[in-house]
């Protein structure tokens, strides 16, 4: 007889998972469209595990942004069975689901403006360059002029320009003059000015603004937008392709961000009709404030064999900011230099699966590869 | 199956790659440490040198014991002789070797990417006079680590560079069912 399975272990080589970790991508989530909403199904950016998965990571579906390089995602689960007791001898008759939830944490290596955002938690505030320096607050200044936009607007993929310096390129069209008001290298913001009156979520990243303070500051959507990018090349118009006579501001990305908006999901991606272009230095997170930042989430964990593994929260929404931790480059001892990388832990949020209305926090996948001879 | 099917798989992945992107680059063989080095050695040609393998804690199970093989890229550089007519040419013979050998240095970490392949096994076949192996799928992935390049030798009198280049390969053995 052949030697029991329980004591010589045989297993299944093409079985095993070996990958090399996982890796994030994050979506907006229409804070303004799910709030005073009965259901929270609204508000997250849907992705279709049964049409758009496996999910091809270098071309993910529009709208998520790849965080770059993690580690250390680890989940906690925070969902609770309870048992029901009775009897002489109080034996568990029965479990019964309790609360729901769950936790998990990353650590962002890529220092990206959306990293930043996501780490912290916070609505992100953009430094706009100004002329002078304020006594009032470190953010209270209003930037330099904003430069208002050409009729060809902002355009992802160049619009209709034949020249080859813009075709196919991320751009700003200004009116024609305009474009000397910057220079490659600039980083700038693109978006709509603050009417300083308007509460409520603001803006195409649904800033909240309280009744009866709203900041008197014409610059506070684009202070706080997501529309923003290096001018990789400014182009002086009449410009091949594209009506009338416009300067091209020719961007190093497209814009990635925004999604909020009280009445469409999901918002708008891109800068608003009427926006402004105005140069910035940085940005910043404060420690503390009211609102938190509401996000939908996946993480993709690719194994040799060609299976995915998935994991998605439509809506999650920041813990707790930890660090901004050492990393320690190996370099046999001989070198104060280190690395460091936003360390920060996320809660899952409910979310009514309209399928059949049960509430849950997320969704663990699994796409079997259909060379690996997956056993079921 | 055999148990040359791993390195077999290996060799042949990262010495695809090494040509696909030099079509010049010579990648003879594989040979025991021991054997090292053959009677004549080829000018930057990296050889790959088996050291030996180890199975440790719970890689595996007693019936697919998990294997790592210890294997060495080895390589020498002799570095280009100054063409006689070039007599205008700024430069010293074989005041390259620093050059060659960073560039073979690249091209086996490029040959190594992404550190994973199909564990192949191979059969030998009559092809006219010629005898070929033909791989054939076992249905599993072997995997790599990345590369120890070991510091460079440079042998005394003759100025030959040695470069090494260490990779522990990973697989499990073939089932012992009975």
């Amino acid at each position: 007889m052949a030697l029991s399975k329980a004591l010589v272990q045989p297993f299944r080589r093409n079985q095993l998972a070996i990958g090399a970790g996982w890796r994030g991508y994050f979506a907006p989530f229409n804070v303004p469209f799910w709030v005073g909403q009965t259901n929270s199904a609204v508000g997250p950016t849907i992705l279709d595990l049964q049409n758009q998965g496996p999910f091809n990571t270098n071309n993910m579906p529009a709208g998520w942004f790849d965080l770059g390089w993690i580690n250390g995602f680890k989940l906690t689960p925070g969902s609770k069975i309870g048992q029901i007791k009775s009897g002489y001898r109080g034996a568990t008759r029965t479990q019964v689901r309790g609360e729901i939830g769950e936790e998990f944490e990353f650590k962002l290596r890529e220092f990206t403006r959306l990293a930043f955002k996501i780490a912290t938690g916070t609505e992100v505030f953009n430094l706009l360059k100004t002329n002078q320096a304020s006594t009032v607050g470190p953010l209270s200044m209003s930037g330099i002029t904003a430069v208002a936009v050409g009729a060809s607007g902002y355009q992802a993929t160049g619009g209709t320009a034949t020249d080859s310096r813009v075709a196919g390129q991320p751009t700003i069209f200004l009116p024609a003059g305009s474009g000397s008001l910057f220079t490659a290298g600039n980083m700038v913001v693109m978006d709509i000015d603050y009417d300083k009156a308007t509460t409520g979520f603001v803006g195409s990243n649904g800033i909240p603004v309280f009744v009866n303070n709203a900041p008197q500051d014409v610059d506070f959507i684009r202070k706080t937008s997501d529309f923003v990018a290096n001018i990789a090349l400014v182009v002086s118009g009449p410009i091949a392709g594209i009506a009338g006579n416009q300067d091209a501001l020719v961007l190093s990305q497209i814009f990635a961000g925004g999604g909020s908006s009280s009445s469409v999901n999901p918002g708008p991606v891109v800068p608003p009709a009427g926006s402004k272009v105005q140069q910035m230095v940085g940005w910043t997170a404060r420690e503390g404030g009211t609102f938190i930042m509401d996000w939908s989430a996946l993480f993709v964990c690719d194994t040799i064999d060609g299976d995915q593994l998935a994991v998605y929260y439509p809506h999650c929404s920041i813990m707790q900011f930890k660090d901004i931790a050492n990393l320690a480059i190996p370099n046999i001892g001989t070198t104060d230099e280190t690395q460091y990388e936003l360390d920060a832990s996320f809660t899952a949020l409910a979310f009514d699966d309209p399928l059949d209305g049960e509430t849950i926090v997320g969704y663990k996948v699994w796409y079997p590869s259909s060379q690996s001879g997956r056993s079921f | 199956m055999s148990w040359s099917d791993a390195i077999d798989s290996y060799f042949k992945y990262v010495k695809g790659r090494i040509v696909a992107s030099n079509p010049n680059r010579l990648v003879p063989g594989i040979i025991e440490a021991n054997a090292w080095p053959p009677q004549e050695v080829q000018n930057e040609a990296f050889y790959l040198l088996l050291l030996g393998e180890n199975s440790s804690g719970n890689f595996g199970t007693v019936s697919s014991t998990g294997l790592v093989h210890l294997t060495q890229w080895t390589w020498v550089v002799i570095g280009n002789d100054l063409p006689s007519q070039a007599s205008n040419q700024v430069g010293r013979n074989r005041g390259n070797r620093y050059r060659n050998n960073a560039k073979l240095k690249q091209e086996l970490l490029n040959g190594l990417f992404p550190n994973f392949c199909d564990k192949n096994t191979y059969v030998p076949q009559q092809q006219g006079n010629n005898l070929i192996s033909v791989p054939t799928p076992v249905g599993e992935k072997i995997w790599w680590s990345r590369p120890r390049f070991l510091p460079v030798k440079a042998e005394g009198e003759s100025g030959v560079l040695y470069g090494a280049a260490q990779v522990f390969v990973s697989e499990f053995s073939d089932l012992i069912s009975s």
